[in-house]
């Protein structure tokens, strides 16, 4: 069996507008792989032609071996594929530990009607839950904030709750979609290290950023794409020092 | 069959007008007024009960305040921030029944009905009021005056501009909140003819204002809630569709139908929408 | 959390309420409809308070719980408790394929939908000729049991109640209720969570078709008769009022707007002016408090310094009508 997310010669259009052209991507187990681009450059369309949420006009995607191509996206998530939002989707009054307690969905096995009548297996499934749930946040380090309403916390924070909203489904692969976006510095040192530890676990993740910073800093791979296109890859040193990269990306983001 | 098709029209131009005003309202707000039915019978009953031309002006002007009122309330709840599209379609629902409750202990339980016409035209066969003459020219009017001011105006264009993407109409130094609630009014005012031409038709009752707004929502629906001549012609489309039902079907079965067709085409328009991606 | 004791407030109170009534019938009378009344707004609560589906149809679903046990206790002799897992499976098999069907439709258009849906119910009970009774009705409808007095009634309808709400607490403490929670804020975010939205919907719409059931079915044994305009869009958009005024998202929210405004209408003068009181109450409610009389139990808010950089209102929800 072929393990990781293999994305071979994926092209998706959206009426007549070709807005990823004959991309590939491979994401291993223990890998954390980044792919970085302007506005426009694809980078979205291939985050959600991954998670599901469009269909490839061709092309392949392959999950541990598995055909992922017109799989519902819930499906997916079951399978062990996790994904964060760029702007995490939440309720603002709930509270830390409930809106990461949401993230257990996948492993709820309890029937309707087991959990009408609250039936011991219920009981014990839910104190599994919670204690995994506080487990996650030790390590993240969102104990102290476990009973904050996630409208009073800072921006990163609440990227913390949303990949510890992810981890809870133990996947075996994460999508980060721009992660990074309006984190301070040290909200992005927090961050890496908690995608660190996921790697290190063995999570295969993908890392779809606007920006050189976090990649860099944890990508040993990198895809560049440019207008739907890929424009470069290799690992991170390689790319950094290509004069096509310098010159067409960091040209606008000068570091 | 030709003349139900007729009759058909005839009552089709009365749900169009309401569907009008309804399919206006989800272009600028996102949203729908349940209570437009109510204002429709309040300006036709308080149209009848003054009389004479300055009924007619005095009853839609009774929708105008109403629809007015509804607009406030919509601004009101933009305050809060947990409100959402059904928020506002749930307080339309309290207005509704307000008006309905309203209109019962003012006007009574019996229908209001006034029948100038005594006399018939003959169009190929069908005997046809001339009311329906009179309905049919007012719904052209109306609905030619409705485009003139959205397409043709500055005020058309800035409700348009605020409706597409209210947050850059705000930008461009359009008064979103006024756009809107001058089409809660606007919506009122189209509700108020309506009324007025059915008090002059087939007669109105306190309880009438749910059956208007449920036709009016299915006419707007069925084409799509997004344009206004769609959501007109739906209202054709429903009355031919009553019509035949009622001339070749047994009675029961008839009233059904109509529901029926709607409720087909909205369910039709669900399974054929596809999970659409675009930016997470 | 205080929703865990749901259903244990609501049982103490309706012993409290059934021992200070007595025998009185009239008092009896009201307590026993603000019981199938809270049932049948606990059915909004569930739909719209928790999974955010506003449906106009739960008169109608209560109608089918009426009229399936009133035509086979009153037409075929079979007893009262054997028909009542017919009055809360039929509603519910009815809106399982309905729900599939409309739930992908966007809120807006669900809940016109489900306006339609109500109003082909009423015409076709109207038009149900000796099957239903027509425009009549049905009567001769029995008693639960020979021995039924209003006391006991009384009792056995706040019964279900706390049954209900016991059962739907438990739920709302599940992984479930975080589930349908979670659908309803935004249906995205469900996805990702590896929910199947329209699957979820779907079964909580069919729940609340049961419990609506249910309502109907003690609502067609303490009249005695049913008929159609019992169950008209009115008395869907009534109960949808209490759910809101109690506050649908609160497991006890509905009941308390049942029993709060039920009171205010044995005070209302007049037949006629009710409509203004609930359509003002509805509107107040909306504007002043939008989760309702009990929306303070929920979440209690932290300190009010808003730290600077916080998530504003959450993202829009995914679906967008059109």
């Amino acid at each position: 069996m072929n393990r990781g997310i293999v994305v071979s010669s994926v092209t998706v259009r959206f009426g007549g507008v070709t807005a990823l052209s004959d991309v590939s991507l491979n994401v291993q187990p223990r890998d954390i792989v980044g792919v970085i681009g302007p506005n426009g450059s694809g980078k979205s369309t291939l985050f959600n032609a991954v998670s599901g949420l469009v269909r490839p006009a061709s092309g392949e995607i392959r999950i541990d071996g598995q055909d992922a191509v017109g799989v519902p996206p819930e499906t997916l998530v079951r399978q062990g594929l996790a994904r964060t939002f760029q702007t995490p989707r939440v309720d603002p009054v709930l509270p830390v530990e409930a809106a990461i307690l949401c993230g257990f969905q996948t492993k709820a096995r309890q029937s309707l009607l087991g959990a009408m009548l609250h039936l011991p297996g219920q009981r014990r499934e839910e104190a599994q839950m919670r204690a995994s749930c506080r487990a996650i946040m030790e390590r993240l380090g969102l104990i102290e904030v476990a009973d904050v309403p996630l409208g009073e916390l800072p921006m990163g924070q609440v990227r913390l709750v949303d990949v510890a909203r992810a981890m809870a489904s133990e996947p075996r692969y994460l999508l980060l979609d721009e992660p990074a976006a309006g984190l301070s510095l040290l909200e992005q040192r927090r961050l890496a290290a908690a995608i660190r530890l996921l790697a290190a676990d063995g999570v295969g993740v993908l890392l779809v950023e606007h920006n050189f910073g976090l990649v860099g800093e944890l990508c040993r791979h990198v895809t560049v794409l440019d207008r739907g296109k890929v424009l470069l890859e290799g690992d991170v040193a390689t790319v950094r020092s290509n004069p096509v990269f310098l010159q067409t990306y960091l040209g606008s983001h000068a570091a | 069959m030709v003349d139900f098709i007729i009759l058909g029209i005839v009552v089709g131009v009365s749900y169009g007008l309401l569907a009008l005003p309804l399919s206006l309202l989800f272009i600028a707000t996102g949203t729908v007024d349940f209570a437009l039915g109510a204002y429709a019978v309040l300006a036709g009953l308080v149209c009848f009960v003054v009389g004479g031309p300055l009924g007619m002006v005095a009853g839609i002007l009774s929708a105008v305040l109403a629809a007015s009122l509804v607009g406030l309330v919509s601004r009101l709840l933009d305050h809060n921030r947990r409100s959402d599209h059904l928020t506002l379609v749930l307080a339309s629902f309290g207005f509704a029944i307000f008006l309905e409750s309203f209109v019962l202990s003012t006007f009574g339980e019996q229908p209001y009905v006034r029948q100038p016409f005594t006399d018939y035209w003959d169009i190929l066969g069908t005997r046809v009021s001339p009311q329906a003459g009179v309905n049919l020219a007012a719904a052209l009017v109306v609905l030619a005056v409705t485009f003139g001011l959205l397409y043709a105006t500055p005020v058309g264009r800035m409700m348009r501009a605020s409706a597409i993407n209210p947050r850059g109409a705000t930008l461009a130094g359009i008064p979103v909140h006024i756009m809107r609630a001058s089409t809660f009014v606007f919506a009122g005012l189209l509700a108020g003819i309506a009324g007025v031409l059915h008090l002059y038709t087939s007669g109105l009752s306190y309880s009438s204002g749910m059956h208007l707004a449920l036709s009016g929502f299915g006419a707007a629906i069925i084409f799509g809630l997004k344009s206004p001549l769609r959501a007109f012609l739906g209202g054709i489309a429903i009355g031919v569709v009553e019509s035949l039902s009622n001339g070749y079907l047994p009675s029961h079965v008839a009233t059904v139908v109509p529901l029926f067709f709607i409720f087909g085409i909205l369910i039709l328009q669900g399974t054929s929408r596809t999970f659409s991606g675009g930016r997470a | 959390m205080i929703e865990k004791w749901s259903a244990l407030i609501v049982l103490v109170l309706a012993v409290l309420a059934a021992i200070g009534m007595g025998s009185n019938a009239a008092w009896l009378g009201t307590s026993t409809l603000i019981a199938i009344y809270s049932l049948l707004a606990l059915s909004v609560g569930i739909t719209y308070g928790q999974a955010g589906i506003l449906s106009v149809a739960q008169g109608a679903f209560a109608s089918m719980g009426a009229y399936a046990t009133g035509i086979l206790t009153a037409r075929y002799g079979i007893s009262p408790f054997l028909t009542l897992p017919v009055s809360v499976l039929l509603p519910a098999l009815v809106a399982l394929p309905l729900a599939r069907l409309v739930s992908p439709l966007s809120p807006l258009v669900l809940a016109i939908a489900t306006l339609m849906f109500a109003t082909i119910v009423e015409i076709l009970l109207r038009g149900g000729g000796d099957l239903t009774g027509g425009y009549i009705g049905l009567s001769g409808i029995p008693p639960l049991f020979d021995a039924q007095t209003p006391v006991t009634f009384n009792l056995i309808a706040w019964f279900a109640v706390v049954v209900v709400v016991f059962l739907y607490a438990n739920l709302m403490n599940s992984a479930w209720g975080r589930a349908i929670n979670t659908v309803r804020h935004d249906p995205m975010r469900a996805v990702a969570d590896g929910t199947n939205v329209t699957r979820l919907q779907s079964l909580v719409f069919t729940l609340g078709a049961g419990m609506a059931g249910l309502a109907g079915w003690l609502y067609a044994h303490q009249l005695s008769f049913i008929s159609p305009d019992l169950f008209g869009i009115p008395v869907s958009i009534n109960a949808i009022l209490m759910a809101v005024v109690g506050g649908a998202g609160v497991i006890l929210g509905p009941v308390a707007g049942a029993v709060v405004l039920s009171f205010f209408y044995e005070f209302l003068p007049g037949q006629e002016s009710r409509g203004m009181f609930y359509g003002a109450a509805l509107i107040l409610t909306l504007v002043v408090a939008p989760s309702g009389l009990l929306g303070f139990t929920r979440f209690r808010r932290r300190s009010p310094a808003v730290r600077r950089g916080a998530v504003s209102a959450g993202a829009v929800p995914g679906k967008v009508a059109s």
